[in-house]
């Protein structure tokens, strides 16, 4: 294994190199950085030209200059990284630094997302296979990835942010929507619980009864003006997680795991009425030690009740008090809007930038500054890529429901909650991962357009305004890092299949 | 679409100027030359509205936002790197100088910095009065120093070395600080002065016509904190001031080197300290993220009127969003392209935001090549008689500014003063409508061919010249012309017009305002006529370009560009189209916000943004 | 894979086509002889095809684009062959009504206009062209393109990938090394080079640029099937009879390949055509005065509040299109996996 990997480094190592110098190449012939000078007749014209020409030593042939521009690029491994100048004279380091933060807060977010909500449909649609969740979860997965990246931005901008930012000022819900929602949340419900005839109607109608009284609860209460989630849906919310955890892990035939969780929820529903103050003084450190806290006493909760199913109790309570956890977060979060909605006139979904300008508030209302500003463009992003994963896991989950130690795992009498979980998830999850791996190394090319559309100074953006010029550095150095990345995801995928599937001959 | 006015203001200023600066639809040889601010002594219907206010009045404590297209990187706008809008738009109000051009074209003085007053004319002698109170926001006097480092750096009088040019214009690589520009200041003596003094005279070896900006105007030759570059060149201002005396080499390198590339930012380390950065004007700059937003507050130490509002957030958002951005109310101040679909948006808003519609400075037009397709000048009537100049406003201008017209002249915009007189005698006017009898009688007395090809050249990609093509083929066919349309890569376009390899060619100039160099595009090809490409030659052109650039007295530059518009129609050498059409767009609680025809975007007057 | 397709350094794939390097997307293999269980008396390929009738989307993509192609063909003509539209794509008018589109569909006992077709049933654009017939010619453009792409790439990946997986050793070193490389490579700086180059080379150049990217996933997931096949006990049978290498390949390995292949090939197309929406864009795809559907929702992106039609036409086009081949694509995968067919036929 060990040789196969680093005979893939230096393999690597000399495809990045053919790759950077024929990208170089082509971007030197895609045309003259001093275009646009050589017809001014401005009195700087003449200045301009000779000081780009020397900066970017265009009057050196292509090659002997790729090796210049490589020797910078060398001095990267002794921490003195020379990628050279755009064409305004800024160093290209200094552009990718900035542009690469930016990127990953945006697309890093939105693929995680993505992945999330793309594998659990994708499940959910192979288990409901040819339904009509099935069908219209193709259909609308086919249609997001058809729609151009700048429409979705444009509908989201008119209704989500500027529509509903208005909408806030008086938030009243109208009777056909709440008849819409209802209708939706009733189909919705149809469609995942399925069963009969009967029984799909009662969903049918359960589902939306429930939408339309919170619709008319939210209304009525006007929650929207005064948001929070309130100790009633709190405690409702944390024993459903532990309910949940529990189904999902390791079913109720042995109590003591529901008795674990139970108790992790009722430790989180007092902290959530007691921890207040906590909650207030508040900075990102103390959320972080506040969360490894909770998943520590979780976690010791479920060793010390969990019995024989120890590690499984374990990961439940883990999941409960997350999930309380996240309740409560959440909770504090929706409290600090007015405030924050204050300080921002109103406008709670930007639909420009990564934050508000010279805002200053406590970590929730920087918080809700940031997410405010990531909606749109992590929505967007979600839409798109999510048909990948959706189609990518419910295909796999498909074929390994086929497989013989499916059929002979459910033979044996298993749940089919064991099945699904233990058995099938499993080994339909090891080509998504790899697909996974993939994306990432995609990500860091960043979004171009919508980077653009929503003023994020990301790595595309600064790849294709450059690419246009065409000014050469900034595009070699977007390719260097892109580049690299593709190439270690690539080979980190080989290896994961060598490990993964020892069946597959590692060549 | 409130300009109405045009032509207003004395003519003496307004005629000073207007140096063509080519662009083929790019922007990033913006620049120009230009500045800010609000005292002016113009009667210009717009502009002056802080005028009546005085001193004395703080800043309201408001924050106006508005959204630029580029990010900043320079705060020296006068290297050759800085040099572009993009600094420009953020520079307006926090590095002031004597003079500016407004957004109307117009040459104005900065009463509020100094007086510029010419006392001789020959010699060209300009004396500079800083005001007394003039300071920088740190505190030290503007003065001598700062004005001696801006001449150094604009005149091109120390060589690489170090050493004096006393002699002759060097190549301007050459040149000790690596300026945008030295047109102008190359051709003045040393000025001298002692640390701490508050005027200077400049002398001219030759008459210059833009005297009145060719120091101390924001754009172009700025003046840049004297004693921050001797502080990081380990010296202070009478230090350097010593130093331009004695041409010190040993001080005045590094002053240069800081002064090339100090002042350039890096977006990884952010702001520079506040120190290196003070402002001479209204505002400084107090924050930058990079990629998203830089902040301007008032400065505190500012002596003249204080601005309306106590701070500007200028937010770098594309201009295909910012009508969005605008509505959801994220921004107050736009300047999104001016298309029917941005106009008809925002006209959609109603009364919720102030929309404002006018011509540019650059502007479109065809150039019609002597030396070949177009040598025959019954040809060349003909193609002017059936090019469609109304049919192309119509369609392709009107829907983004309604009140657009023909334009008329080569020489002058339609918003500055005398445009008006060289539109009414050029004879451009003729040519309006089609007349196809007009164009048919005079192609068949040229003797062409039926089907004749004639290539017009453009930049591509650019769908309203690919439009205009289409407008100019499916007329001028008629007539027996078989219009080519030859769209080009820009490098191609350049090369192509260089080398004088095209029957016609449709492209745009983008005016400064400033006068300086029209003759590079008119004049013969042996009289200064660089960028004339197209083989016209007339002595009489060559004359009057002459006297216009040798005059130090600007009234009588009207007349003179008059020869020259008149010798362009008449000889059918040039057809102007269009100028381009300008959007600026606000809140409508937000008042004082202007459309600028120039490169120095809208932020010029932004001192006088207030809201309501 | 990508998490976008607007992402520039990785190739745009399709939702299900391109499965991560080196393996066969799941679910997309072709049938092996275990699957012969369940219907007895047919060939593979009748298999295959009574699978692939009976899936009712698949069926409706193929009728709806059927209809496209004919419309945007037979409307304003193509190659000189004239249409039965009476305008053309290229004749500038003038504008009426700001160029709102004059087609009505709204029933008169509804309060509409009746269905009228009227002059300009799409609208005019700002020069007064007719936006159907503009429509029609950037839906041709587009399908074109898009067809080239799915056959040059098919051919190539199909290619590169049976020679590296059938021969290995050299030959799989040296073509995967270089398909390594050209997959870093972001397609906008070939296509911004392609492009300053052949500037006006028209689509046909730009479909090429498009293919030059888009073979990779493909040739590696015919290099993967290749692997195992060649493996395989009735390769092994061929070559003891003596089979020639081109004989095994193309006779015998092959045709157990062509369900990945067709699936994939589908894929480049919808990818092709969401590839040249982004290009056009970008400013890199179709140029004035041709155009293309990407390049006519770009164009009139901002008209999306003032003058929705311009931007809604060609948009549906895009949709429509992409829709029906990924449906059609998704059809194919199953009628390809046998397996997938249990629960309702």
């Amino acid at each position: 294994m060990a040789t196969f990997i680093l005979r893939r480094l230096v393999v690597s190592f000399f495809v990045l190199l053919a790759a950077t110098f024929v990208v170089y190449v082509l971007v030197a012939n895609a045309g003259d950085p001093r275009t646009a000078l050589l017809e001014s007749t401005d009195p700087s014209r003449d200045a301009k030209i000779a000081a780009l020409t020397e900066n970017l030593d265009l009057d050196t042939p292509v090659v002997p200059r790729y090796f210049g521009w490589l020797g910078g690029v060398a001095q990267c491994f002794v921490g003195q990284c020379d990628l050279g100048t755009n064409i305004n004279g800024a160093p290209v380091t200094g552009l990718l630094s900035v542009a690469l933060g930016s990127t990953l807060r945006l697309v890093l977010f939105a693929t995680v997302m993505a992945i999330l909500f793309g594998v659990i449909v994708g499940i959910v649609t192979a288990l409901r296979q040819y339904s009509g969740l099935d069908y219209s979860t193709t259909f609308l997965a086919f249609l997001f990835f058809s729609l151009p990246a700048f429409w979705i931005a444009v509908l989201l901008k008119q209704f989500l942010a500027i529509k509903f930012n208005s909408w806030l000022s008086d938030p009243v819900i109208p009777l056909w929507l709440t008849i819409v929602l209802a209708a939706l949340g009733g189909l919705l419900a149809m469609a995942l619980i399925g069963g009969d005839r009967r029984q799909r109607m009662i969903s049918l109608v359960g589902g939306a009864a429930v939408v339309a009284a919170v619709c008319v609860y939210l209304d009525v209460s006007k929650w929207f003006a005064q948001p929070g989630i309130g100790p009633v849906v709190m405690i409702v919310g944390s024993l459903a997680a532990a309910v949940g955890a529990t189904a999902l892990l390791s079913g109720f035939r042995y109590r003591r795991v529901l008795i674990a969780t139970l108790i992790t929820a009722v430790v989180g529903i007092i902290c959530s009425f007691s921890l207040g103050w906590l909650l207030d003084i508040s900075t990102a450190g103390t959320i972080i030690i506040l969360a490894i806290v909770t998943l520590a006493v979780s976690g010791a909760i479920g060793a010390l009740v969990g019995g024989v199913l120890r590690s499984q109790a374990v990961k439940a309570c883990m999941i409960t008090g997350f999930l309380s956890g996240a309740l409560i977060f959440a909770d504090r979060l929706l409290q600090a809007v007015t405030g924050y909605s204050d300080k921002v006139r109103g406008i709670l979904i930007a639909t420009i930038g990564s934050n508000t300008p010279n805002f200053s508030g406590d970590f929730w209302e920087t918080t809700l500054d940031q997410l405010g500003h990531l909606l749109l463009p992590s929505i967007v992003i979600v839409l798109i890529s999510f048909a990948t994963y959706t189609r990518y896991t419910r295909s796999s989950m498909l074929e390994t429901m086929n497989q013989d130690y499916v059929r002979t795992a459910r033979a044996k009498g298993l749940t089919e909650r064991t099945v699904v979980v233990r058995h099938a998830f499993r080994n339909a999850m090891i080509p998504v991962t790899t697909l996974m791996a993939i994306d990432f190394g995609a990500v860091i090319g960043g979004a171009v357009i919508t980077e653009t559309v929503f003023g994020w100074q990301g790595m595309g953006r600064l790849f294709t305004d450059a690419l246009r010029i065409p000014d050469p550095n900034p595009v070699m150095g977007f390719f260097l890092v892109t580049g690299t990345a593709v190439v270690v995801f690539n080979m980190i995928v080989d290896i994961l299949y060598g490990v993964l599937d020892p069946r597959i001959r590692t060549a | 679409m409130k300009r109405t006015s045009r032509g207003a203001g004395p003519i003496a200023l307004a005629l000073s100027t207007a140096a063509l600066v080519v662009v083929a639809g790019c922007t990033t040889s913006g620049g120009g030359d230009t500045t800010t601010t609000s005292s002016s002594t113009s009667g210009s219907a717009s502009g002056t509205t802080s005028d009546s206010s005085g001193s004395g009045g703080g800043s309201a404590d408001t924050t106006i936002t508005y959204a630029a297209e580029q990010d900043f990187y320079a705060y020296n706008t006068f290297t050759v790197d800085g040099n572009a809008t993009a600094n420009q738009t953020v520079l307006n109000q926090v590095l002031r100088g004597f003079s500016y051009v407004d957004n109307e074209g117009a040459v104005q003085m900065d009463t509020e910095f100094g007086t510029i007053e010419k006392t001789s004319d020959d010699p060209l002698t300009v004396q500079y009065t800083f005001a007394d109170d003039a300071r920088w926001s740190d505190g030290e006097p503007i003065g001598c120093a700062d004005f001696l480092l801006t001449w150094a750096a604009g005149s091109g009088y120390y060589n690489k070395d170090g050493s004096a040019n006393t002699g002759g214009r060097t190549a301007e690589s050459e040149n000790l600080f690596d300026s945008a520009s030295t047109t102008g200041l190359d051709q003045t003596e040393k000025p001298t002065c002692a640390d701490g003094d508050k005027t200077v005279t400049l002398t001219y070896k030759v008459p210059y016509v833009d005297w009145n900006v060719a120091i101390g105007t924001s754009a172009g030759g700025s003046f840049m904190p004297a004693h921050v570059a001797a502080e990081q060149a380990g010296t202070d201002t009478a230090g350097l001031v010593a130093a331009f005396e004695s041409d010190d080499a040993a001080v005045l390198t590094p002053v240069a080197e800081f002064w090339n590339t100090g002042w350039s930012l890096n977006p990884d380390q952010g702001l520079p300290d506040a120190s290196l950065i003070p402002s001479s004007g209204p505002f400084l700059i107090s924050a930058w993220d990079p990629g998203q937003s830089i902040t301007l507050t008032a400065n505190p130490e500012w002596w003249g009127t204080p601005p309306a509002s106590n701070t500007v957030v200028m937010r770098f958002i594309d201009q295909s969003q910012q009508v969005s951005a605008l509505q959801s109310g994220e921004v107050d101040v736009i300047e999104p392209q001016a298309n029917p679909d941005s106009l008809a948006a925002l006209d959609a808003l109603g009364a919720a935001v102030d929309v404002q519609t006018g011509p540019l400075f650059t502007y479109e037009h065809l150039d019609l090549n002597v030396n070949t397709g177009m040598a025959n000048e019954q040809l060349r009537e003909a193609f002017f008689n059936c090019v469609p100049r109304q049919q192309i406003v119509d369609n392709l201008i009107k829907p983004s500014q309604p009140d657009a017209e023909v334009l008329q002249s080569l020489m002058l915009q339609p918003t500055q003063p005398g445009y008006d007189e060289l539109a009414a005698g050029a004879g451009f006017e003729n040519y309006n409508e089609v007349d196809l009898d007009a164009a048919r009688a005079a192609f068949a007395a040229s003797g062409a061919a039926q089907g004749t090809t004639v290539r017009i050249i453009h930049i591509d990609p650019n769908p309203r010249r690919t439009n205009q093509v289409a407008l100019i083929k499916a007329s001028c066919d008629q007539v027996g012309f078989n219009i080519q349309d030859t769209p080009l890569a820009s490098d191609a376009f350049g090369a192509a017009r260089a080398s004088g390899d095209y029957d016609v060619a449709l492209f745009a100039w983008a005016g400064s305002g400033l006068y300086g160099s029209i003759s590079a595009q008119y004049a013969s090809a042996g009289a200064g006529g660089e960028q004339n490409t197209a083989g016209w030659s007339d002595p009489a052109v060559d004359a009057a370009f002459a006297a216009v650039n040798s005059s130090t007295d600007t009234s009588g530059v009207v007349d003179q560009l008059l020869i020259v518009d008149k010798a362009l129609a008449d000889n059918f050498w040039s057809i102007p189209l269009f100028a381009f059409p300008g959007l600026v767009a606000s809140n409508a609680d937000v008042s004082g916000v202007q459309l600028n025809a120039g490169q120095t975007q809208a932020t010029w007057n932004m001192q006088e943004w207030a809201r309501n | 894979m990508t998490t976008e397709k607007d992402q520039i350094s990785g190739k745009p794939a399709g939702p299900v086509g391109s499965a991560p390097a080196g393996t066969p997307a799941p679910g997309g293999r072709p049938s092996e002889a275990a699957q012969g269980m369940a219907v007895v008396a047919r060939s593979q390929g009748q298999l295959v095809r009574r699978r692939f009738l009976r899936h009712r989307a698949a069926m409706a993509s193929i009728a709806v684009l059927f209809i496209v192609v004919v419309l945007a063909f037979s409307s304003i003509g193509f190659l000189g062959i004239p249409g039965w539209w009476k305008y053309s794509y290229d004749a500038a008018g003038t504008v009426v009504n700001r160029g709102a589109p004059t087609l009505s569909v709204v029933p008169t006992w509804l309060g509409g206009n009746g269905f009228s077709i009227g002059e300009h049933p799409f609208g005019q654009d700002d020069l007064g062209r007719d936006y159907f017939a503009l429509t029609m010619r950037g839906t041709q453009i587009s399908l074109l393109i898009a067809l080239v792409v799915g056959v040059v790439s098919t051919v190539v990946g199909t290619v590169i990938g049976a020679l590296s997986g059938y021969y290995r050793g050299m030959v799989e070193t040296v073509l995967m090394r270089f398909t390594d490389v050209i997959i870093t490579i972001p397609v906008l700086v070939i296509a911004a080079v392609l492009g300053q180059k052949y500037g006006n080379g028209g689509p046909f150049v730009l479909a090429l640029v498009v293919a030059a990217v888009t073979w990779t996933s493909l040739a590696r997931l015919v290099r993967g099937e290749f692997l195992s096949q060649r493996e395989k006990e009735f390769v092994e049978a061929a070559r003891a009879l003596g089979a020639k290498p081109r004989r095994i390949i193309f006779r015998h390995i092959l045709p157990n390949t062509v369900g990945v292949i067709t699936v994939a090939a589908t894929l480049s197309v919808a990818t092709a055509i969401l590839l040249e929406t982004a290009l056009s864009y970008l400013g890199f795809g179709v140029r004035a005065p041709d155009t293309s559907l990407g390049l006519l929702v770009s164009t009139y992106q901002n008209a999306f509040t003032t003058r929705p039609w311009l931007f809604w036409w060609p948009g549906l086009f895009i949709v429509a299109i992409a829709l029906c081949v990924n449906f059609i694509g998704d059809g194919l995968r199953d009628a390809f996996d046998p397996r997938q067919n249990r629960v309702r036929a």
